[in-house]
């Protein structure tokens, strides 16, 4: 076993430096402006003045396509995400670039819509927003469940339907949008579409109010008779008939993102307990020496549990790295990191009671924050389910 | 998706690839412990067992190597997954052998604390280790002193019927007079304390994954209301949990004894937090053993004896360490004391 995650971080620094200097930019300026951004729900426009924009813009974009070496692999995109997760768990969600609209394009898209679609991405000099929509007001966890249709209609595609709780939904200027176009075949009837912001018929129609993880904005969207060209689906060929298993595109998209989500909230783990170390050593906790012993040993036990958490996302990148089908490693991976960063909220917040209550301290904050990890990108029950059914169906 | 031609450099920086070149002794470790797992094997006496692995001839060995911790580690972890006993009985003295040359074969009587008024703890693997001697470290732990006999308190170990631990009251084992056994090398007690760790730390891994694979396959077979309990989800999602608490756990303890930086940061040694350790191990045994109900907890499975033995092999740890290893796999000390 080999774990030289600095060795991994001097690579991409002597590499790309170029790239690394947008993590430096990052981690400077990011800390003043996470409370804001919880409090407004968003980054504000001025934060983006003399950030390294164009590059940010091609984080987690395949290197043909003009990447960063930065996030070109997923042990990168575990490390990067992890030591920026340290100063904000919502913020690395609010960065710019395809996200995780980028996995079923790859998979999914003809050379052509590849190229149109990553092309957006290079060489702007504003920051440039895809999303993934695919979650419906009754269907979450049941993504095969799709309602929004899609219409053939001569050379193009009519969809209508809604999608909710879309990650960057408003800011987004390209949206992966799944719909089915026969819903008796369930997910082998799934398509995907790439939709423009402002194509007629579609409307962001309202952020939510998220209790954490604010920055991230989520929305819901409406498609009512939005029409498109038929080329505007993922991997259509101009052509009637192969078949194009969408579905599989956006378990695609789970499997990419969700090392790196691990690793994130792992580093927002860290980045809690290291402000809360200060804060005991400070004495902020007010305890008498036996207890601040006790709360020392408990912040030492939270450490340990973090670490295994962070070698389980790890994993879950290098396995991917190396080619292999990781769906239950990166459930495992995300789905054990969010009930910890609940775990690690919660001791938090017991050690610093009047402090954990306090709107726009970071103990509050991230007590708000680690909730969400339970439930975004797959909840950790579904992901518990899906490692179950893996495990079953393994040799023993 | 392609995959990115930058991979494979990045994974010189981070693998969790096995080491090839102790496969060919993993691979013996695996036939072992398949052997024991085979249900007429099961009742086999360890006692009855002649060591087959010569781990203790190959400890000075792989000090030198700086990887003693990490080959104890993994061969107790995959001889554990056949059969507890039988791994703790074919690895027990492989630690001593890094005491000093030529030490004959002893029980070695571990202190609880430092000092020289303290209590010590030992264990015996099987009933005829009774007949050897025991030694213990003097209070600067440069010297084994006895040798010295059993105590009077000896109490059988729950879920390892064969085996013995042994205690010493403060002060029975005192350094004023007691003859040198043998001088140590420098830092040979911690690189001893180490090792008796990682045999520890692997023995219940091995336990634990072999609980989850055990709690699987019941699941799989046992069916209630017209299917198998493993499709209810209730089942499915402590099943879950389980699997989940494993990997933690078992990646956990393959980092610390192998690898002394912090996950990314230069912060220092990992610390084998024993709590956390304990918190882990005993919660996936309850859990295995809850997916069996009744059947797990009663003679039979082996849900019983497993979780018995989890529970053993944790009291021994937290003997053995004192509640916490601080910097107890620094690499640089394992290469000092090899060149000392």
């Amino acid at each position: 076993m080999k774990l030289d995650t600095q060795g991994l971080l001097d690579r991409i620094r002597r590499e790309d430096p170029t790239s690394w200097h947008t993590v430096e930019d990052l981690l400077h300026h990011l800390p003043q402006w996470v409370m804001r951004a919880d409090e407004q729900g968003d980054l504000d426009a001025s934060f983006w003045i003399g950030r390294p924009v164009e590059a940010l813009n091609r984080m987690n974009m395949p290197a043909e396509y003009g990447g960063l070496a930065l996030t070109a692999t997923a042990l990168r995109r575990a490390v990067v995400f992890e030591i920026v997760g340290r100063v904000c768990a919502a913020l690395p969600m609010a960065m710019p670039g395809p996200g995780l609209a980028m996995p079923p394009v790859h998979a999914l898209g003809t050379e052509a819509q590849k190229r149109e679609f990553f092309a957006r991405f290079v060489g702007r000099d504003r920051p440039v927003w895809g999303a993934f929509a695919i979650t419906e007001p009754q269907g979450g966890s049941d993504a095969t469940a799709l309602r929004t249709v899609a219409r053939r209609d001569g050379d193009d595609y009519v969809l209508d339907g809604n999608k909710c709780f879309i990650t960057g939904g408003r800011r987004a200027d390209v949206v992966v949008v799944f719909a089915t176009i026969d819903a008796s075949k369930g997910r082998f009837g799934i398509r995907a579409f790439m939709v423009d912001q402002g194509t007629r018929g579609f409307a962001v129609d309202r952020c939510e109010d998220m209790m954490g993880l604010r920055a991230s904005q989520l929305a819901a969207l409406s498609l009512t008779e939005c029409r498109l060209p038929a080329t505007r689906m993922l991997g259509h060929d101009g052509r009637r008939g192969p078949f194009i298993d969408a579905f599989a595109g956006a378990q695609s998209a789970w499997d990419f993102m969700r090392p790196a989500l691990a690793a994130g909230i792992n580093g927002a783990c860290r980045g809690v307990l290291d402000t809360a170390q200060r804060a005991l050593d400070d004495g902020q906790a007010a305890l008498s020496a036996a207890a601040f012993e006790a709360a020392q040993d408990e912040l030492e036990l939270l450490r340990a549990r973090v670490h295994g958490s962070q070698l389980m996302a790890l994993r879950a990148a290098w396995r991917y790295d190396a080619g292999e089908r990781i769906s239950a490693d990166a459930s495992m991976a995300k789905a054990h990191a969010s009930t910890l960063a609940m775990e690690v909220a919660h001791r938090v917040a017991q050690m610093f009671p009047l402090q954990a209550a306090q709107r726009g301290h970071a103990f509050e904050k991230f007590y708000r924050d680690a909730k969400a990890f339970d439930i975004l990108e797959g909840t950790g029950d579904m992901q518990r389910l899906m490692i179950a059914r893996a495990y079953e169906g393994r040799p023993h | 998706m392609t995959l990115d031609p930058r991979c494979a450099g990045d994974i010189a920086c981070i693998d969790f690839a096995p080491d090839p070149e102790f496969e060919p002794l993993l691979e013996a470790a695996r036939r072992l412990a398949d052997n024991w797992a085979r249900p007429r094997a099961a009742t086999a006496d360890a006692a009855g067992r002649a060591r087959r692995l010569d781990a203790a001839e190959l400890m000075p060995q792989w000090h030198a190597q700086a990887c003693a911790a990490k080959h104890l580690f993994l061969l107790a972890r995959t001889l554990a997954q056949g059969d507890a006993a039988g791994a703790w009985h074919e690895l027990a003295d492989a630690p001593a052998a890094l005491l000093a040359p030529g030490l004959p074969s002893c029980t070695i009587a571990l202190p609880r604390a430092a000092g020289v008024l303290v209590d010590h703890v030992a264990w015996l693997s099987t009933p005829a280790e009774a007949d050897r001697p025991v030694a213990w470290p003097d209070a600067a732990l440069r010297t084994l002193l006895g040798p010295t006999t059993l105590p009077a308190a000896q109490a059988p170990l729950i879920g390892l019927p064969a085996a013995r631990s042994l205690h010493w009251p403060p002060g029975a084992l005192c350094t004023g007079e007691a003859p040198v056994l043998a001088v140590l090398a420098h830092r040979a007690w911690a690189a001893f304390v180490d090792a008796q760790a990682a045999l520890m730390l692997g023995l219940i891994d091995g336990v634990a994954e072999r609980l989850v694979r055990e709690a699987y396959a019941y699941a799989r077979q046992r069916v209630s209301a017209g299917k198998p309990i493993a499709q209810h989800q209730a089942v499915a999602l402590r099943l879950a949990d389980l699997a989940l608490n494993q990997q933690a756990l078992s990646l956990y303890l393959h980092a610390a004894v192998e690898h002394p930086a912090a996950v990314g940061s230069a912060d220092g040694p990992v610390q084998i937090n024993v709590a956390h350790v304990s918190e882990l191990a005993q919660r996936i045994s309850r859990d295995a053993l809850q997916v069996a109900a009744a059947h797990g907890y009663v003679e039979g499975l082996p849900f019983k004896r497993l979780f018995e033995q989890t529970r053993a092999f944790l009291s021994m740890l937290a003997c053995a360490c004192g509640g916490r290893i601080r910097g107890a796999m620094r690499r640089a000390d394992l290469a000092a004391a090899a060149a000392s």
